[in-house]
């Protein structure tokens, strides 16, 4: 089978097919988990490799990632909201797991950006199709401080750690800690005055 | 630092959806995460607030021998392949007790209204004054597919652990299963006792062995070298499970 690339995280009809198709996976369906692999498996492949920043590795993540989901996919519950956040951190808490492996990180000195062509960096074509829900956190993450917001960025995309991120931003590691602990408090209060996240 | 503070809670649970909580520090929180349905609660919300970030990662077609990978795993006829698991695999913040929760009932039916008899503690009843049949606390651990592997149960008077393996426990040579106790509020993890083999193990406790048990949260097991236990855990958290206060007031 080929899978094809879709748009279901930020359509409400696809979340609730997603929904649909989590549901008949616990199941044992596999028609349905083939089906939600072709949804899903290009928007999870991405968000691994911007972490991961290697193919191969990426494509273990997302291995584990789609047998949990097929195990475990009773568990998801509807209740609790878009079955693609249940997905994406499914594949993100995976995808972390690997980069800080011992071995992994070994790896991780040799590698360099002209190795993998296929790297998934910040791309400025991307922010052209943006869901309502990112436009909010975009937004409230636009109240921070350049340093804050760059902190809370480099950690959330490429699961960087403080002492990577102090690296990469030329400060030290207690302060960068500091604004990601502040800037996450201050984005949450944002937030919640729109209404998100309660 | 008290586990219970909602402010320490907070940034715990949003430095972890974050992406900003690695290594050690990482595991720990998912052990305690699995004991605590509260601090799951904030992690979700936690990740309805910061997943929307991800809307705009480009997607990346995968090669299509992920699928088949993936496919060979989960179909039931295809030939298993030897699977790597990690802790993730558990997914136990997703899922209600279920198998643990059966054998909960299982050891405490055993004990309910039973005062004078014991079947595990028959041998060791006739050899000292009158023991306390039915225990104090009692942790059923899991492993990463949600499988119980062993029950451990503490008495007092005297303090006793009981380690009754569900299934066969045979760790490399030269090393072995170390059960740890992570403490409540502050997650300190204590080594607590070692099991090398699948059989029934009962152990006298000393005060600090007591205690440890009595201020734990949950207990968890990684592999060890045999002997001494190492200060700190070195490898993944193999089981784990909450230790469950039976004769007090229940903290779950």
């Amino acid at each position: 089978m080929k899978p094809t690339a879709t748009r279901a995280a930020s359509v409400g009809d696809s979340s609730e097919r997603l929904g649909q198709l989590l549901s008949r996976c616990s199941l044992g369906d596999q028609a349905a988990f083939s089906e939600l692999y072709e949804a899903t498996s290009a928007k999870l492949f991405g968000i691994s490799l911007r972490i991961l920043r290697r193919e191969a590795w990426a494509e273990e993540a997302l291995q584990e990632a789609y047998v949990k989901m097929w195990r475990h996919a009773g568990s998801y519950n509807p209740g609790r909201g878009r079955p693609m956040t249940w997905m994406i951190n499914v594949v993100r808490n995976q995808s972390l797991d690997l980069l800080r492996r011992a071995d992994y990180r070994v790896a991780e000195d040799e590698w360099s950006a002209e190795k993998d062509q296929r790297t998934s960096a910040d791309n400025p074509a991307a922010q052209a199709e943006t869901s309502e829900e990112m436009q909010q956190v975009l937004g409230c993450l636009g109240n921070l401080g350049e340093e804050q917001r760059d902190c809370i960025l480099l950690s959330y995309h490429q699961g960087l750690t403080p002492t990577e991120v102090a690296h990469r931003l030329k400060r030290p590691v207690g302060t960068v800690k500091t604004w990601i602990r502040r800037g996450l408090i201050k984005l949450r209060e944002c937030l919640e005055k729109k209404g998100v996240g309660q | 630092m008290r586990y219970d503070d909602p402010q320490l809670q907070e940034a715990l649970a949003s430095a972890y959806v974050a992406g900003a909580l690695h290594g050690r520090a990482r595991r720990r929180f998912e052990a305690l995460m699995r004991a605590r349905p509260g601090l799951r609660r904030r992690v979700e919300a936690w990740e309805d607030r910061l997943t929307p970030l991800s809307d705009a990662t480009p997607a990346v077609q995968p090669p299509a021998r992920v699928w088949r990978a993936i496919h060979q795993r989960i179909a039931p006829n295809s030939a298993a392949a030897p699977e790597r698991r990690s802790f993730w695999d558990s997914l136990a913040f997703w899922r209600p007790f279920g198998a643990v929760a059966a054998v909960l009932a299982l050891v405490l039916a055993t004990y309910a209204g039973v005062e004078t008899f014991a079947p595990w503690e028959e041998e060791q009843v006739a050899e000292t004054t009158p023991q306390q049949v039915a225990p104090s606390y009692v942790a059923v651990l899991e492993d990463e597919s949600n499988q119980p592997v062993m029950v451990v149960t503490a008495f007092k008077g005297p303090w006793r652990v009981v380690v009754e393996p569900l299934q066969e426990l045979s760790p490399y040579a030269g090393k072995a299963f170390q059960v740890w106790a992570v403490e409540r509020d502050s997650g300190t993890i204590r080594p607590l006792l070692q099991v090398s083999s699948g059989e029934v193990l009962r152990l006298p406790l000393d005060e600090d062995g007591w205690a440890a048990i009595k201020t734990s949260e949950s207990l968890t097991v990684t592999l060890e070298d045999a002997g001494a236990a190492p200060a700190a855990p070195s490898g993944p958290v193999l089981y784990s499970g909450l230790c469950l206060n039976l004769k007090g007031p229940t903290e779950i």
